[in-house]
């Protein structure tokens, strides 16, 4: 279908680019004619401006290379290749061995507009490999190139003859009037060139002593902010045509060209260059693992891919997650920061990792057990690699896209759980692996690496579903659904942190510390060998572990619970409003309630543990609306009345523990050290965002008390102040 | 069941099934459809959907004239081996007709149909996430916005993928199912 709405079909206007009427004067350009600086500089401009156009998603075709200059350029490159052809002479035109006349205005376009045309192209071919390596067709960027090659072969070093040329022989005419406007053109093509160095630039992460250069970019910023400010002449007849069209290998439909204002150019180009600039000089001041996560979460993957161009998308990955998968382009590598995730969890000194602690029970045979075990984890630990691997893949993309990726990874990650429990258990009847050490419960295996898989499975599944509502996926009547849904994970997810995560910690320390009576026990090699196993552990592993539990304790189990009450209580006034929506009853559904319930929890579905709760239970849980129907006059006030105290005292209870959350987060120097990035901006945002949700509701709740029952209302959504809780109300009909 | 053509009169209007023989209405089809749809559509296009799915393109005109003034066209298929889909291509209504409920009339009859004659599991369409209109009228057959998709249109404007969930098989991830689809001999 997409096909056939692209295709081209004969004798048909909107669809044959034959068709397309050219004026002789589009088709007589000719681009190695001279002209005055003043054209040469509205030309720069508008090139600019197209060029942003293409960057803002719309086809070469129809902006950069509807420009003469470049199509000509680009066709005589096409000859041979070298930058020496890409010239603006045409052969269609002129005999072959014509050369442009020696006029001045003649070298304002054959020396200062080429040098300008051949950089702006080759910064194009830089945000080509950009959104060829990384971003999605015609969703992100399109990069149909019509067969010509824009420099892609050449290095930048090779183009910037050319423009140095321009730049030196511009610098000469300093009393031509609109040298200055040419000249910044030039220099802004210059530094941007530049950015091909920043995307390969190495960052020590976690440890980098410097930061990194920046100049070109601060130095582009100021150019744009000047050139903002000038105006410029008319272009030349014909410049911009659809003369490419019709003459280059086009397979597509007729198009009228686009491009953009300078202001909408400038700003776009200023708020690609800032937002790299922002990566660049943030990523270095990132201290550990843990802040790395709150910025591709936050930073990344909400903030940019709401506001940043979809270049500045592909260029964080690039520059994010290397070739060879290293970080950045150091040492930190996507499996050795999976296993820094691991342990600021609940993986620290876990026996299942060291091999050399492998003292194997329970068989006759153990070297082979041994070598199956070891097999075993070296797969489970290459599997963990490819599943964080994906789920750092995510944050650079749209916001759809991250979605559909994660609603993928929810299986990966599901069956990657799985696959840990096996491995863990069947380890473990070896003797291999943590114990847990519970008063009354005889030693059972920590499955620290099942658990935190798990962890992981639980955040992505409740981010499937908040991110639904960003995306205006739900319609009013299942918000309660889905708010609901959201607030059993967050149940989950509070009960693993709580119970199990917080227990494989505690044990570990406790395990630490027992070594004592180990040691007082063991005479000889055996104790000196105890004795500096435990010094390690108190120097490496016991830091880690209390960090963990503080962590766990003071942030991560409240923030579950506060999200916990927060989805809960959304989802109760949400079904409170829905009780006073009454409309004629026009239920043509041809799907039955129980059918859209599992269709739209199908992404859930799959999922082992936890499993999808039945359409009955969610009934069960939310009926609200069926409790008060129930009731009628002043019994229904009561109950009405009843139920909205409940839920406002939910919402309090929310906005009292997003204050516990806070105070601890100021308070807690372990926790400070570990999560406080940025000035705490993003959990400073959060706390606005949950609390003023809660207002926002708390308003609609009391607006509810005074309804009498007699009007007739829709439910409607409005933007909230957090994109994930958009805020429901009613709307008189 | 077999397919037969439909041929129904509700009060002044005639739905009825396209005929692969009119060139006459393969020409109104796509001037109604080229008039008021944003997407240029190549003749392809139709062919595509004519010479497979005959059946599930429905046509409105007055009961006494030939003018087609409404038109949806649907085709139906398994996805990914797995499940049997219906999908509803274009949907498209003279202006002046619209509001007086052909479009809902044309897509409960297109539905119905595709479960009739090939036991649909799903229906599906794709629509501009700013029109209202269709979401609505969707919506109220119980479709269900499944996926948004980033500048799915030429406009640039993102799309909503909407399903209509028929039979239970809908609701199981499409890596769950058994093939419905024969395997060919030696194939694997």
């Amino acid at each position: 279908m997409l096909e056939g709405t692209r295709a081209l079909e004969i004798g048909n206007e909107r669809l044959d680019t034959g068709l397309i009427k050219l004026r002789p004067s589009e088709i007589l350009f000719d681009s190695s004619k001279g002209r005055p600086m003043d054209k040469v500089a509205a030309v720069m401009n508008e090139l600019l401006n197209s060029f942003m156009a293409w960057v803002n998603g719309l086809a070469l075709l129809v902006t950069m290379l509807s420009c003469r200059y470049v199509y000509d350029l680009l066709e005589n490159f096409k000859r041979n290749y070298k930058i020496e052809e890409a010239d603006f002479i045409n052969t269609r035109m002129h005999p072959k061995g014509y050369t442009p006349e020696d006029s001045e205005e003649s070298q304002y376009v054959n020396i200062v507009l080429r040098g300008y045309t051949i950089g702006l192209i080759k910064v194009l071919s830089i945000f080509l490999k950009i959104a060829m390596d990384v971003l999605y067709e015609e969703e992100d960027i399109t990069t149909r190139s019509m067969d010509l090659n824009y420099f892609c072969t050449l290095s930048v070093e090779q183009v910037e003859g050319p423009l140095d040329e321009a730049i030196s022989y511009l610098e000469k005419k300093p009393h031509v009037p609109f040298q200055r406007e040419a000249l910044l053109h030039l220099m802004l093509v210059k530094n941007l060139l530049k950015l091909s160095i920043s995307m390969n630039e190495r960052v020590d992460l976690f440890n980098a002593r410097e930061t990194l250069d920046v100049s070109h970019l601060h130095e582009s910023v100021e150019i744009l902010d000047e050139l903002r400010t000038y105006q410029y002449v008319s272009l030349p007849e014909s410049l911009f045509s659809r003369f490419v069209q019709v003459d280059c290998n086009n397979r597509h439909i007729p198009t009228s060209n686009v491009t953009l204002s300078s202001t909408e150019a400038i700003d776009i180009l200023r708020g690609i260059v800032t937002s790299i600039q922002e990566v660049l000089l943030q990523i270095p001041n990132i201290q550990n693992e843990a802040q790395l996560i709150l910025y591709l979460q936050h930073s990344i993957g909400e903030e940019m891919a709401h506001s940043a161009s979809a270049i500045v998308r592909g260029f964080f990955q690039l520059f994010f997650i290397r070739d060879d998968k290293s970080i950045c382009g150091l040492d930190e590598t996507v499996g050795s920061l999976a296993l820094r995730s691991m342990s600021s969890l609940c993986l620290v000194a876990n026996s299942i990792s060291d091999v050399d602690s492998w003292h194997i029970e329970n068989t006759s045979d153990a070297l082979t057990v041994r070598n199956d075990c070891f097999a075993k984890v070296s797969l489970l630990f290459d599997d963990i690699d490819s599943a964080f691997y994906q789920k750092l893949s995510v944050y650079g993309n749209n916001r759809c896209r991250q979605r559909q990726l994660l609603n993928r990874n929810l299986v990966l990650w599901d069956s990657l759980q799985y696959n840990a429990e096996v491995v863990e258990m069947h380890l473990s009847e070896y003797g291999i692996g943590d114990k847990l050490i519970q008063e009354g419960v005889p030693d059972q295996p920590c499955l620290a690496i099942s658990s935190y898989i798990y962890y992981e499975k639980l955040c992505m599944m409740t981010e499937v579903v908040l991110t639904g509502f960003e995306q205006d996926t739900y319609r009013p009547s299942e918000a309660h659904m889905m708010y609901w849904y959201a607030s059993e994970l967050f149940a989950h997810t509070h009960q693993h942190l709580a119970g199990r995560l917080k227990e494989i910690n505690s044990s570990k320390l406790k395990w630490i510390n027992n070594m004592s009576k180990k040691i007082k026990k063991a005479k000889g090699p055996k104790k000196e060998a105890l004795r500096s196993t435990q010094k390690r552990l108190v120097e490496e592993a016991v830091p880690i572990l209390e960090e963990n539990l503080a962590a766990i304790e003071q942030y991560l189990v409240p923030v579950s619970m506060t999200q916990y009450y927060l989805c809960r209580a959304v989802s109760m006034s949400v079904q409170l409003l829905e009780h006073f929506v009454k409309l004629p009853d026009t239920n043509s559904s041809l799907a039955t309630p129980e059918k859209l319930y599992s269709l739209r929890m199908k992404p859930w579905s799959s999922i082992g543990t936890p499993e999808l709760p039945p359409y009955e239970r969610y009934k069960e849980s939310n009926n609200i609306p069926e409790t008060l129907a129930k009731y009628e006059g002043e019994a229904l006030s009561r109950m009405l009345s009843k139920i909205i105290t409940s839920v406002e005292t939910k919402l309090d209870t929310v906005k009292k523990s997003v204050d516990t959350v806070m105070d601890n987060f100021e308070k807690d120097e372990k926790i400070k050290a570990r999560y406080h990035f940025d000035d705490n901006r993003y959990m400073k945002k959060w706390q606005k965002e949950v609390v003023s949700t809660c207002d926002s509701y708390l308003k609609e709740l009391e607006a509810c008390r005074h309804f009498t029952g007699t009007e007739k209302h829709r439910l409607r959504s409005k933007k909230g102040h957090s994109r994930l809780f958009p805020i429901y109300y009613l709307q008189e009909v | 069941m077999p397919v037969a053509n439909v041929d129904l009169i509700d009060g002044d209007l005639r739905y009825y099934s396209y005929n692969p023989a009119s060139k006459d209405q393969l020409d109104q089809i796509s001037e109604l459809i080229s008039a008021n749809l944003s997407e240029p559509y190549s003749i392809y296009v139709y062919w595509y959907f004519f010479h497979q799915w005959p059946q599930y393109c429905f046509l409105v005109s007055e009961k006494s004239s030939e003018k087609i003034l409404g038109v949806i066209i649907c085709k139906v298929g398994p996805h990914r081996d797995v499940r049997m889909r219906g999908y509803i291509g274009m949907l498209v209504i003279e202006p002046e007709y619209r509001g007086r409920g052909i479009a809902k009339k044309l897509v409960k009859l297109s539905i119905e149909k595709m479960m009739e004659w090939d036991h649909v599991d799903e229906i599906m369409l794709e629509t501009e996430t700013s029109n209202a209109a269709a979401l609505q009228l969707y919506e109220l057959f119980g479709f269900l916005r499944t996926k948004r998709m980033h500048r799915y249109y030429l406009n640039g404007s993102d799309a909503y993928r909407l399903i209509l969930p028929v039979l239970d098989r809908l609701a199981t991830r499409i890596g769950f199912l058994d093939r419905i689809v024969d395997v060919p001999a030696g194939v694997v």
